[in-house]
């Protein structure tokens, strides 16, 4: 699979307030990356083994509140697979995953995309 | 909690007449307020019973709260620093009974938890979360740059912010208290999460948030900000904090966060999916009918309107689903049990009709709390 054709989408949402700005969803090519960061990603989904996630992954605690959701979507080519997660996420392969993504996706040159 | 289901509930407030609340209230010193409070009012003992139909058989946790009535604080404070990491439980740095640990967020969380605990306990007369001293536990340094705040159940934790968006998410003692509050609103009632339940749920959390700054600062509802998270934002930041409840919408206006969606009138509701169906964003009109009650009754919010609000909270008729209009009615008869009919119960029902919910008369004037009236409640 070339890493050209996978994209790599986050939306956010909740949080401690609500912020228009923040809830757009931000995506990226893996191929616009660094390819260490790409590799890093490609490792990412391996390890929390992402295409067999159910699509809504909570933690095992109470209820709670202010928590964020993230949809964490990944299409290659006409494979698309997309998993809600609540924070705090326990899953550490999970975890790094979205730190990963959350970073590739962040702020490019000083501005959010 | 199962026995919220049920559809009898034999009050147990019955058995505490108007007049003396209304006296207590009224008359007492504040400190005869506090410990009459205390033993009459507080009572997650009155509320066990309440909820078990009156049978004895709630005396398991009447008898285990019962010495909470009795002692003066059980402040119980535990913060860990989780060192960027997003899993617990990170290192314990600082206890009870320590003096500052040295790292800002931890002392800063340390010091408003105590000022959020002394609020429950001096002024509403509630010990702690769950009303019987459950220690209270703060994470801080959650993730790096890290922009959020939030209450997972058990506990409380904080991010550092990024510092271009946000500061850390210590440094305003009201977001502080608004996360303990929802462990008190959780361990109160069963509101959902979700759509107006859930709004409500969040104002709780920015009024108590508020009432906990307002009296740290000796504030009255004049000099009170009514913002929420002042000093949250970074500075470059067009905003001054996360929401205002004196003008819901007017917090930010950025280019990166967006504008401050929240509405301040019933006309301006947000549907949406997002957020659990716009629980941050609604949650700005009843907001604004709270700031509306206290500014109409002057002096200290946390007085009559603060203790309006708490005892609507623990009114047994919230349910799950219960709606701001539900919740109106709620806080209205609060009014009229706490006060009776005067000033109060017109403030708060001039201040729902001011962000456009009407609680007509006859809605509100059943005597739902009258001696010998521990039947079927309706609306429940
Ligand atoms: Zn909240």
């Amino acid at each position: 699979m070339s890493r050209d054709s996978v994209r790599i989408q986050l939306s956010q949402e909740g949080g401690l307030a609500a912020f228009p700005g923040l809830a757009r969803p931000r995506s990226v090519e893996l191929g616009e990356l660094p390819a260490e960061q790409a590799e890093a990603i490609e490792q990412g989904l391996r390890d929390a083994r992402f295409h067999e996630l159910p699509s809504v992954v909570e933690g095992s605690g109470p209820r709670g509140a202010d928590q964020r959701q993230y949809t964490l979507t990944v299409e290659e080519g006409a494979r698309r697979h997309s998993v809600k997660l609540v924070e705090p996420v326990e899953d550490p392969h999970l975890r790094e995953l979205l730190s990963l993504v959350r970073r590739a996706t962040r702020r490019r040159g000083g501005h959010w995309n | 909690m199962t026995t919220r289901g049920t559809r009898h509930i034999h009050s147990i407030h019955c058995i505490l007449p108007p007049y003396l609340l209304r006296s207590i209230a009224e008359n007492g010193t504040p400190q005869q307020r506090v410990k009459a409070l205390h033993t009459v009012a507080t009572d997650s003992t009155f509320r066990a019973l309440r909820f078990a139909g009156g049978r004895v058989a709630a005396s398991t946790s009447s008898v285990r709260r019962m010495p909470a009535m009795m002692v003066e604080s059980q402040r119980q404070r535990s913060i860990y620093d989780l060192k960027g990491e997003e899993a617990f439980p990170g290192t314990l740095v600082r206890s009870e009974g320590q003096g500052p640990c040295g790292d800002t967020a931890a002392d800063e969380a340390f010091e408003g938890l105590g000022a959020t605990y002394d609020f429950f306990w001096e002024i509403l007369g509630r010990n702690s979360i769950d009303g019987d001293g459950m220690p209270l536990q703060a994470y801080v340094h959650y993730g790096r740059d890290y922009d959020n705040a939030f209450w997972d159940g058990r506990r409380m934790v904080f991010g550092d912010g990024d510092g271009e968006l946000f500061n850390r998410f210590t440094i305003a003692l009201d977001v502080i208290a608004h996360e303990l509050a929802h462990g008190v609103t959780e361990d109160e009632g069963p509101l959902w999460y979700f759509r107006q339940a859930g709004a409500l749920n969040e104002s709780m959390s920015d009024v108590f948030g508020s009432l906990v700054k307002q009296r740290l600062l000796g504030q009255t509802v004049d000099q009170a900000d009514w913002l929420i998270g002042a000093g949250l934002l970074a500075e470059e930041v067009e905003g001054t904090a996360l929401r205002s409840m004196k003008e819901p919408g007017t917090a930010f206006d950025d280019d990166v966060l967006g504008k401050d969606p929240q509405p301040g009138h019933m006309r301006d509701y947000v549907n949406t999916w997002e957020d659990n169906g716009g629980v941050h964003i609604n949650s700005g009109i009843p907001n604004r009918a709270f700031c509306l009650t206290a500014m109409s009754l002057g002096g200290s919010a946390w007085e009559r309107a603060g203790r309006i609000w708490y005892e609507a909270m623990r009114d047994p008729r919230i349910m799950p689903d219960t709606n701001f209009s539900d919740f109106a009615r709620i806080t209205v008869m609060a009014a009229t049990r706490l006060y009776g009919a005067g000033n109060e119960e017109a403030a708060v029902k001039e201040a729902w009709e001011e962000v456009g919910i009407r609680v007509s008369r006859d809605r509100v004037s059943i005597p739902q709390w009258g001696p010998g009236g521990g039947g079927v409640q309706p609306g429940a």
